[in-house]
């Protein structure tokens, strides 16, 4: 095949390539708390590579002479979200970031130190509980044996149901299982014949409050995801949270679809089903 | 392409200092987010590889070592950590094998009128096998080779699925068209 340059790919390159959205202001207290849980556990090697350095005065005062304006940074930058609209925000931000990297002020008290602390300590105990269930689950069977109920229990006992539950998942009724073709694709398709999935064949998203999404009634999948497509094949919504409902637009540019009939395709495997299961149709949509 | 961030904050941010690695976020953010939005079929995935690609980074900073520029790193970590989201989060690519492609004539078209946000727009209701080709081989300029070895599939391959991407992407285009300048 030839290499020379498409003149798609080079309108793609030119337009795309510095592509930089706005990004959500929600975000990065996140990454923020993960990487503190990161830290915290790197601890003792970060310590070691500290003092395996010749320079740690240098160093660390280059650390203290970049966080005092980085707080002053991170400061105007909340003050600058609360105010104005987030999205603007991403341009400013940067010229206020190297402003004040170059130019340190020692307009900012230390306070913000005091924020930060709080923020972390919390992060690790929840890890610390999310991490031994099997503990707190054993400590409360003991306690079980010897004491009548306390409130500490309760706030135990469903972590140990869940448990419960999960181990119990075993196939009950035998799967009614039908073959279909599609596009020449043989699939399998298995239904049980305890399950009720119910899947409209219509609806009307014309924001009057009455049938205006395309809702599948399933909600305690392993697995879920739902394609719509149109008839010429194009993909026009996927998801993967039976939550997340189509509403008639295409997705991300939000632009309504036309009347009609449109296809779709879903894949789903609930929790007392071994394998997952393929349900497709045709859903009329009629504003 | 913008200038590379301060040397000092990249230094803080080796030594894990968190101000140093906010500033840095707020620096990359907007271009590593364009990236993640390209190719994701979902905004939460998006933001979720965006997520992902900056713990990634922080970690693995310290091995960066100034070779090569920082950008050209950073989007390199940010493409192929939206693959990888991709790969473990979808059942199948949808890559088919070699096939004889017919390309359609280019010269019939003036691409030029077609925006940002339209092209943005046409790429998400492009198959996502196919927008991930169009990314990787147009914006990203990767050989097909690089993609083969990205994608696990054979060169062929990607250089059919290039083909078929581009038609892809011009017959949604022909499709809005019409539906701009139609009875509508």
């Amino acid at each position: 095949m030839e290499t020379t340059k498409h003149p798609l790919d080079s309108l793609l390159k030119e337009q795309l390539g510095n592509y930089s959205p706005e990004v959500p202001a929600n975000l990065y207290p996140k990454i923020k708390s993960n990487l503190a849980a990161q830290q915290s556990g790197s601890v003792i090697s970060k310590a070691a590579v500290i003092f395996k350095n010749a320079s740690i005065v240098l160093k660390s005062s280059i650390i203290f002479s970049l966080t005092v304006p980085a707080i002053a940074a991170y400061f105007m930058l909340q003050n600058k979200q609360v105010d104005s609209n987030p999205g603007i925000v991403l341009e400013p931000s940067k010229a206020s970031i190297s402003e004040a990297v170059t130019l340190p002020e020692p307009m900012s008290s230390l306070t913000p130190k005091k924020a930060i602390l709080p923020k972390i300590k919390p992060q690790n105990i929840k890890k610390a509980v999310a991490a031994e269930p099997v503990q707190t689950t054993q400590f409360q069977a003991e306690i079980g044996n010897k004491l009548e109920s306390t409130s500490e229990q309760k706030v135990v006992q469903p972590v140990f149901k869940a448990q419960e539950i999960t181990e119990k998942e075993t196939p009950i009724a035998e799967p009614l299982e039908t073959k279909s073709t599609w596009n020449g694709i043989e699939q399998t398709i298995e239904t049980k014949s305890t399950e009720q999935l119910v899947i409209p064949n219509a609806f009307s998203p014309n924001s009057d409050g009455i049938n205006d999404e395309f809702e599948i009634n399933l909600s305690a999948t392993l697995f879920y995801r739902l394609r719509i497509y149109h008839l010429n094949g194009t993909l026009l919504f996927e998801t993967d949270k039976p939550s997340h409902h189509w509403k008639g637009t295409l997705q991300e540019s939000g632009i309504q679809v036309e009347n009609g009939s449109y296809r779709y395709i879903l894949e789903y495997q609930l929790k007392e089903q071994p394998k997952p299961s393929m349900a497709a149709g045709y859903i009329y949509l009629n504003r | 392409m913008s200038k590379p961030i301060d040397e000092k904050i990249l230094k803080a941010c080796i030594n894990k200092d968190p101000k140093a690695q906010e500033a840095f976020y707020q620096y990359y953010s907007s271009s590593m987010y364009g990236i993640c939005l390209r190719y994701s079929s979902q905004v939460e995935d998006a933001q979720d590889v965006l997520q992902e690609g900056f713990l990634k980074v922080f970690e693995k900073l310290s091995q960066f070592e100034g070779k090569g520029k920082l950008e050209a790193w950073l989007r390199q970590v940010f493409v192929r950590t939206a693959l990888e989201h991709y790969r473990s989060n979808k059942l199948h690519l949808n890559l088919t094998g070699i096939e004889e492609i017919e390309e359609i004539g280019n010269e019939d078209f003036s691409m030029a009128t077609l925006g940002q946000q339209e092209i943005l727009q046409i790429m998400n209701q492009m198959a996502i096998g196919y927008k991930t080709i169009l990314n990787l081989y147009a914006v990203e300029g990767y050989a097909h080779a690089e993609i083969a070895e990205l994608l696990g599939i054979s060169e062929g391959t990607s250089k059919s699925q290039l083909a078929r991407a581009r038609q892809q992407f011009k017959s949604i285009w022909f499709a809005k068209q019409g539906y701009k300048h139609g009875n509508n």
